[in-house]
């Protein structure tokens, strides 16, 4: 009997203390000051915030900028969360469903940023002064809805880089045409070198890609409201031939490209292109510290930029400089005040110059340098001329997963197990079935 | 006096069992429940609010093509993984049967993969396959085109085989297990009355293998159909759709594509196709265990 009941007490024990472990801890983010019943006196309460971003790149550059926000606010501490980009939009999800509080949360510009705004988990920004010190384009094209929910912290401009030192030799231009641009890419495939840099593996660079393409050969084409009347099913996918073109260009690079692009990924693509075995690449100024780290000569003196030349028409060409990075506050902090004063603070030029001088992207505050890195210099003349455009108010006319989507159908007529009519149908039967959800 | 202290017994077995009984229904049946009740919603995992659509999720899923390429994929994978895995692990099993110093030593080694994790596994492999395998190649002068886990065709024959690779050891481990719990003396007798290895192994190992086969089987077959790290670390069931399994569209359609109701449908259906298997697997190694 007595040995029951000492069974018994232990296997009760186990099972609370398992209960135990499996609770949530909330209060690391949560004030963990001592004494503050008066908190109108001239001393500052010490405060904890917490704030996640993605971007391991520029996880030096943030501390940086903390590190200058506590010299003018020593009260306010930042605890920074580096989260890793693939799974950062399931674990904010898995955050906010079990109501974990944070203060801080940086987000992309597009399609996360518009579903945390519109779900109401980030605070209204809409009326702050602060926003003023940022460019009135970038304001504009990260709003969700008309109301704006996050700072924009930089823009990246998509473009093609190219390495200046192989063009000269075989005497290439900068191409203003997609014909030019082929045609060069053509030459350099049949010479031995890969025209382009390919990272399929990882879906994203071909993602980014179909859709800046889709932005310049269909909605910069006449059709700025494309999304918007695929919604209202005034259009569908399988009747619009631009996308045909749009996929027709995605065949060109892949063929122009480097061998067994399926097989390689985005960081095994920097590396041909840093060492030179591929002439050029499509993607985001976020590859210049990439470059920098792996060929600092090349980065400084051959490493060239130009807009991509999606058209015929050489009057088209313009610089595409998107808004990239933003930060907002979670509407549900404890501390939105403080929270606030951070994000005054990354509009500031100060916060501006940490971030272009250690991340090397465009900032979007106003008037912020260009020169932190060589190649800037070819783009410069496309912001001084306004030939710039901000491809996110096309982007986000369709929510959800539909550019991860067509990729991968794209990946399947790339690998001939689909025929271009067929990619469009599956494309908008996928549509139909997460639309109507 | 004989009736009480039976119901006082059965007391005492029931307090016993209520700690267990309380963990699994707050973590299993519970969220079991919730999990069904979400089916019938359209909630998209992020937005607070959500509407009821009774068993309209149900009906997508059946008319949905991603859906069936999952399934087979999920099955092909399966159906390699199962047959291979156990053909392996028995011949290794018999190979490694007598206990010495060599064979403890590659007991060993087979088995060690199994402590790995997965995902470092998958990491791993796909290094092998995209510059060591090459470069391998390039050793012997030959050209090795491009890494299987980009090809369409390839992919899944790679991924079957980092998963024989990782878990051939631990079905190896107990046809051992099996293999000694057959008593020496019928070989003995079979080898006097006249029969080879070969025939002493169709008929006496084999048979009395039986419960060894059947847990194998049917723990080789769940694990396939569960696989999710693996298929998730080395191709994210690319290039396009090629080696999407259940698991893998399942994140995808839950979270990529923000549909968490019809994303639990499916995994309603997936646990309804995963329990029938189990049952029509048990049934079929189950009679065949008592006919030995």
């Amino acid at each position: 009997m007595k040995k029951k009941i000492l069974v018994l007490i232990l296997i009760v024990m186990v099972m609370v203390t398992s209960c135990i472990g499996c609770g949530k801890k909330n209060d690391e983010s949560v004030t963990s000051k001592k004494g503050d019943t008066t908190s109108n006196k001239e001393e500052q309460p010490k405060v904890t915030l917490k704030m996640t971003h993605f971007k391991a790149e520029a996880t030096e550059g943030i501390n940086k900028i903390i590190e200058a926000f506590n010299e003018e606010y020593p009260n306010i501490e930042i605890n920074v969360d580096l989260l890793e980009w693939g799974n950062y939009d399931t674990i904010l999800k898995t955050k906010f469903a079990s109501n974990e509080i944070i203060d801080i949360i940086c987000l992309k510009e597009g399609d996360l940023l518009n579903k945390y705004g519109k779900a109401g988990y980030l605070a209204d920004l809409t009326d702050k002064t602060f926003m003023d010190n940022i460019q009135d384009v970038a304001v504009k094209a990260s709003a969700t809805d008309g109301k704006n929910y996050a700072v924009p912290v930089d823009n990246s401009p998509i473009a093609v880089f190219y390495n200046k030192k192989i063009f000269k030799d075989k005497g290439f231009e900068i191409p203003k045409t997609y014909s030019e641009l082929m045609s060069i890419a053509k030459q350099l495939k049949e010479e031995g070198t890969a025209g382009f840099a390919l990272g399929y593996k990882d879906e994203w660079p071909l993602s980014m890609f179909q859709s800046r393409a889709a932005v310049d050969v269909l909605y910069l084409q006449g059709q700025p409201e494309w999304g918007k009347n695929y919604l209202d099913g005034k259009t569908t996918f399988a009747d619009t031939p631009e996308w045909k073109t749009v996929i027709a260009q995605c065949k060109d690079f892949y063929t122009y490209g480097n061998d067994d692009p399926l097989g390689v990924d985005y960081n095994k693509a920097l590396d041909m292109f840093a060492a030179g075995d591929a002439a050029m690449i499509f993607q985001g100024l976020w590859i210049l510290p990439e470059i920098e780290k792996r060929n600092p000569e090349f980065f400084n003196n051959d490493l060239g930029i130009f807009p991509y030349p999606a058209t015929e028409d050489p009057s088209d060409v313009k610089l595409e400089a998107t808004g990239d990075f933003v930060i907002a506050a979670g509407a549900e902090s404890t501390h939105l005040d403080e929270a606030m004063k951070f994000l005054e603070f990354m509009t500031t030029k100060e916060a501006a110059k940490i971030w272009t001088d250690n991340i090397k992207t465009i900032s979007a505050v106003k008037d912020s340098s260009l020169s932190f890195a060589p190649c800037l210099a070819d783009i410069e003349p496309y912001f001084n001329n306004g030939q710039i455009y901000d491809a996110q108010p096309y982007l986000s006319q369709l929510s959800g997963n539909w550019d991860g989507q067509i990729t991968k159908y794209i990946i399947e007529y790339l690998i001939d197990r689909k025929t271009v009519d067929e990619v469009l149908e599956a494309q908008d039967k996928f549509m139909q079935r997460t639309l109507n959800n | 006096m004989g009736t009480s202290k039976k119901s006082s017994r059965q007391r005492w077995f029931f307090i016993f069992i209520l700690p267990s009984l309380f963990l699994f229904t707050i973590s299993i049946i519970i969220p079991v429940i919730q999990g069904f009740i979400l089916t019938l919603t359209n909630w998209d995992g992020i937005q607070k609010s959500y509407d009821f659509v009774g068993f309209k999720n149900y009906i997508t899923l059946f008319q949905d093509e991603l859906f069936y390429n999952a399934l087979i994929n999920t099955l092909k994978f399966t159906l390699g993984v199962a047959i291979f895995q156990n053909v392996f692990g028995l011949l290794l099993a018999v190979l490694l049967n007598k206990s010495s110093r060599v064979n403890n030593f590659f007991r060993t080694i087979f088995f060690m993969p199994a402590v790995l994790s997965v995902v470092l596994a998958g990491f791993i492999w796909t290094y092998v396959y995209s510059d060591g395998i090459p470069a391998l190649y390039d050793m012997l002068n030959l050209k090795f085109t491009s890494s299987p886990l980009g090809n369409p065709d390839m992919a899944m024959i790679a991924l079957i085989i980092i998963q024989l690779w990782l878990c051939t050891g631990t079905t190896m481990v107990i046809y051992i297990a099996g293999l000694q719990s057959i008593p020496e003396d019928i070989y003995e007798s079979a080898k006097v009355d006249g029969a080879n290895h070969l025939q002493s192994f169709f008929k006496i190992t084999l048979p009395m293998l039986g419960p060894a086969i059947t847990i194998n089987f049917v723990l080789v077959v769940k694990q396939a159909m569960m696989v999710f790290d693996l298929v998730f670390v080395t191709t994210s069931g690319g290039p396009g759709h090629c080696t999407d399994v259940l698991s893998t569209y399942l994140w995808e359609t839950t979270f990529t594509n923000n549909q968490a109701g019809y994303g639990s449908s499916m995994s309603f259906i997936f646990l309804l196709i995963l329990i029938i298997m189990a049952m029509l697997q048990l049934k079929f190694f189950r009679k065949r265990e008592v006919e030995m």
